[in-house]
């Protein structure tokens, strides 16, 4: 059966316009088109939930439109939990596939490229996603891998040899030295070692902690916090809603409880006095920067940080950093604001833009002029109207785009959240923002006087 | 277990695939096209609560004349500067400037082509001219960019992206390669309209604002394009790989933006940002009669123009194997081959992207047995498309660790290409390809907006119509379509040979060639 219901919303706009604009040649302005705002109904997470008896906790969701399945298992746990690199060199076993296709990891890619299909492996200091995408007709075959690859990793001794020879970080270059090739994610890298360079949260791992990383230490981390009581499962596409069930009753009955393994919170950082660190690179661009720590936040208090970084630098085309330094003044291609942050310990809140050798200056100038000014002045009704719009209207619906973008948003909010009441009352709460919360969100978050600010270039 | 009622159970578009049997690739479309030639395509996805809409014009890097190079690209930036109803806080305030910005800059034009003998360039190695510049094309600049400054009070920049994205807007982008150009946008289904209210603004009623700063972008993004040190050594291949289309030609140097004029951009949007050179594409949940209303209501009132010229460059046939020897001491050593292919359109079009898997695997095995440390690319990008409706290149790039072993890569990537037009390949192999090749697509049309992406480029390449057969003809391709194909295409005077090594020592300080 066909359910036009937004259609008919559509309709109902279409013949508003029809009937007063009164031909082709008069164009409304887009604010006097008489939209509304919408009042996206998110589906209810009880639909596509399951629980086995062992405790994992998933979300089914059956989406015929394209002949795909994906298999996605998140943990709460990531890169800055464990010694040094143990999870670095975990992701890197995961790759290898479930043990039980022997620790010949070319037989895993042989049968992996057998089935078409695609793994991904994606840390963040918290959290790990481990997902696998295949044509529908594999599917079952597929599950058998993926549990296989979660449950059963082979972690054995020429694997950890491997992860010494390729998973150690190259030495962080010196302030004022050089680098040998210059780029916008080498000058986020350097500022990332820069900020978490003492932290729990550092991504570099080096010849020592490989070193230290005995195959023990893996197992432990893989059985401590890769079990039903730590993790949530998202199994989506053209597969039938009973048999997926009943399939990953199959290959997910059996795996032991464990009690949920407690987990610790990073340590605030504390950022020092601004400061530049340049480092030369020989390319026709440099490449800028700035930022510091972004603090643990709760979620209640994210969708005023979220419409003030929209306004300010969001990723999109009509920010004010954009427009103040790529459409007025034309010295860069991007400039955006990037807000990263975690649930158990800090994340970091960076402006990124790049440009001639000669305008790098104008850039970091602009920067902080945007930051100081929307810590200073009340944005414009105009300015909150379109940021709410845009998140509780756009980035927010997307998350629940198809089904495979269903089952995965329910089971990122679980695993960050234990449970939905943020995502629910997030529309809500990003509407109710004020011109007053932006700016005291700037105040509160924004902190140009200890601001690292990392040039790669000339 | 708690009993599953699946949110997603209505929106069956196509049921699950089994197996290899009977694949089809149903892609209902429906169009309509308009008296003044505005063509609309409409997928249904019916239950989506999202719309991908996108418009196609049937232009690009193909249109535009040397020293104008990028001009296409250009002009989509200036697209985005706003029109007479946005862009600006009082149009009736800016027009008059706008109408003197016009000829003031004809008057700097005519005053350049004045003094033709003295400003062109005579140097190989730099731009050298008699003059830089003459008095009055200073005087005439400098009265630009007053204007420039006085039309500056006017501006409210981010209009055309601002109402998007206040209303739901998501994925709003815009390009331009060779031979379209295209916005891009996802809305709510009730919020549809603003598609077609803005996007008949700005085919309608562009004005182009922040000329030189936008230029500097473009300045911005090439000088990103040359950070990567294959970019010369590509520009050099295509260069190469075809002697007249502009397909092989790039997206524009730094002199020419130097170049680009408001009159020279306003007769590429006047010629082609007209309706019967234009294609509407959405994927989602709109039914397909409200669309051609709206459709109607607002593009329906544009004039059918002139037909647009066409490309009429004909690549001629190559009668010789060509070759560039590349130096740098900033690029890893690699020989490579392109070869001619012809575009969609042509029936063996679709093969040559299972040829292009077949051909992948068995040189990523070759190279493993012959004890070469080499990584193998595989593709047909040229600049950075990878499909035309004109003849293009199948390129198979050996990159490796050092330059003492490029004659013998060189070897096993003929050898390995000449055998696949001399004997039948694997079936399991063939299966195995076409199995990713699927697959891929599958991938691609999960996502509403690259979908709506490849229904409107196959209608600037070829026609809608021919999508479905092609992905049809590529599940068709049999053992000895591959063999005929490579046979036909992969011989040596359709080769072009590239090969990428350290520069020559110099062995004499005094005997020049240091520039």
């Amino acid at each position: 059966m066909r359910r036009w219901s937004p259609v008919l919303m559509a309709a109902v706009v279409l013949s508003t316009i029809l009937t007063t604009a009164g031909g082709a040649q008069q164009l409304p302005h887009p604010r006097e088109m008489g939209f509304t705002p919408l009042q996206f109904q998110i589906p209810d997470t009880a639909q596509f939930e399951f629980r086995l008896d062992n405790g994992l906790t998933g979300f089914a969701v059956e989406d015929m439109r394209v002949p795909l399945v994906q298999f996605s298992a998140f943990a709460r746990v990531g890169k800055g939990d464990g010694e040094q690199g143990v999870a670095e060199a975990l992701a890197m076993f995961f790759h290898g596939g479930p043990c039980w296709m022997g620790p010949d990891s070319n037989r895993f890619q042989n049968e992996l490229d057998r089935l078409a299909g695609e793994l991904s492996i994606v840390m963040t200091a918290n959290t790990t996603e481990i997902t696998l995408n295949v044509p529908a007709e594999d599917a079952r075959a597929a599950l058998r891998i993926f549990a296989g690859i979660v449950r059963a990793p082979c972690i054995e001794r020429s694997g950890l040899e491997e992860f010494r020879r390729r998973g150690v970080s190259h030495p962080t270059p010196p302030v004022d030295g050089s680098v040998e090739d210059g780029s916008l994610d080498l000058a986020v890298d350097l500022f990332r070692r820069r900020l978490f360079d003492s932290h729990e949260y550092s991504d570099v791992v080096t010849a020592e902690d490989a070193a230290a990383i005995t195959l023990e230490d893996v197992e432990d981390f893989h059985r401590d916090f890769f079990n039903p009581a730590n993790m949530v499962v998202a199994v989506a596409g053209a597969w039938d809603a009973t048999e997926m069930l009943r399939e990953v009753d199959l290959r997910f009955a059996d795996w032991e409880p464990r009690r949920a393994p407690t987990l610790d919170s990073g340590q605030d950082i504390e950022t020092p006095p601004r400061a530049t660190y340049r480092y030369h690179a020989d390319k026709l661009q440099t490449w800028i920067v700035i930022g510091h720590e972004f603090p643990r936040v709760a979620p209640e208090d994210l969708p005023a940080v979220e419409v003030m970084n929209y306004i300010l630098g969001g990723g999109h085309f009509d920010t004010r950093l954009f427009r103040e330094a790529r459409d007025r003044q034309g010295l860069t291609n991007d400039a955006s604001g990037f807000l990263e942050w975690n649930v158990r310990g800090p994340g970091s809140y960076t402006f990124r833009t790049y440009g001639r050798h000669e305008v790098a200056q104008q850039l970091i100038d602009i920067t902080f002029a945007e930051i100081e000014r929307i810590r200073n002045d009340l944005v414009s009704d105009e300015e909150l109207a379109v940021a709410q719009g845009a998140l509780a209207e756009g980035a927010f619906p997307m998350r629940f785009k198809d089904g495979i973008a269903l089952a995965r948003t329910f089971a990122i909010e679980l695993v960050l959240y234990g449970g939905f009441r943020h995502l629910y009352d997030y529309v809500r709460r990003v509407r109710r923002v004020s011109r007053e919360d932006v700016r005291s969100a700037a105040r509160r978050y924004l902190h140009p006087e200890r601001m690292a600010v990392v040039v790669v270039g000339q | 277990m708690r009993p599953l009622v699946g949110f997603f159970l209505f929106a069956t578009l196509a049921g699950p695939l089994p197996a290899q049997q009977g694949v089809s690739y149903d892609l209902p479309i429906r169009e309509h096209v308009f008296p003044n030639g505005v063509r609309l395509l409409v997928l249904e996805r019916p239950g989506d609560p999202r719309v991908a809409a996108k418009i196609f014009t049937d232009m690009g890097g193909l249109n535009e004349i040397p020293g104008e190079l990028g001009a296409a690209h250009f002009l989509e930036h200036l697209m985005f500067k706003g029109t007479r109803t946005l862009g600006t806080i009082n149009w009736e305030g800016e027009a008059p400037l706008q109408a003197v910005l016009a000829t003031t800059e004809a008057a700097l034009i005519e005053e350049l082509n004045r003094s033709r003998n003295s400003l062109q360039q005579r140097g190989v190695f730099h731009d050298y001219a008699h003059a830089e510049s003459t008095p009055r094309a200073d005087s005439l600049r400098a009265e630009l960019a007053a204007l420039d400054s006085a039309i500056a009070q006017y501006r409210d920049n981010g209009a055309m992206m601002r109402w998007y994205q206040a209303y739901g807007g998501t994925g709003l982008t815009a390009t331009t390669e060779q031979e379209y150009m295209k916005f891009d946008i996802n809305l709510p289904v009730p919020r549809v309209e603003l598609f077609f209210r803005i996007e008949a603004d700005r085919m309608r009623n562009g004005v182009f604002r922040e000329f030189d700063e936008e230029r500097m972008i473009l300045v911005e993004q090439r000088l990103g394009d040359l950070n990567r040190p294959t970019t010369r050594y590509y520009e050099q291949m295509n260069a190469a790989v075809g002697m007249v289309h502009p397909v092989f030609w790039p997206e524009g140097y730094a002199t020419d933006f130097a170049q680009y004029t408001r009159a020279y951009e306003r007769e590429l949007y006047e010629t082609y940002f007209v309706p019967n050179n234009t294609t509407i594409v959405l994927v989602g949940g709109v039914p397909f009669d409200p669309m051609v209303q709206l459709t109607r209501h607002y593009f329906g009132g544009m004039a059918r123009a002139p037909e647009p010229t066409r490309v009429r460059a004909v690549e001629p046939v190559p009668e010789a194997e060509r070759r560039v020897v590349f130096r740098s001491g900033d690029l890893a050593p690699r020989v490579e081959a392109r070869f001619g292919i012809p575009g969609v359109g042509h029936p063996d079009r679709p093969l040559f992207d299972v040829l292009l898997g077949v051909a992948d695997r068995m040189l990523q095995q070759a190279f493993a047995q012959s004890g070469i440390a080499a990584t193998v690319n595989a593709n047909t990008r040229v600049v950075h498309t990878t499909r035309f409706g004109v003849p293009s290149s199948l390129n198979f790039e050996v990159v490796l660790d050092g330059s003492d072993q490029l004659a013998q890569a060189e070897a096993v990537l003929l050898r390995v290409l000449g055998r696949l037009g001399s004997e039948v390949v694997d079936q399991e192999l063939l299966d195995l390809v076409k199995k990713h090749v699927r697959a891929a697509w599958h991938r691609l049309s999960s996502d509403a907006g690259r979908l709506a992406f490849e229904i409107g480029h196959f209608q600037t390449m070829d026609s809608w119509r021919t999508l479905q057969p092609y992905l049809e003809a590529r599940e068709a391709a049999t053992l000895q379509d591959l063999m005929r194909i490579a046979g036909e295409y992969f011989v040596v005077e359709n080769r072009t040979m590239g090969v990428v090594m350290p520069p020559e020592e110099e062995t004499d300080n005094t005997s020049g060639g240091s520039r």
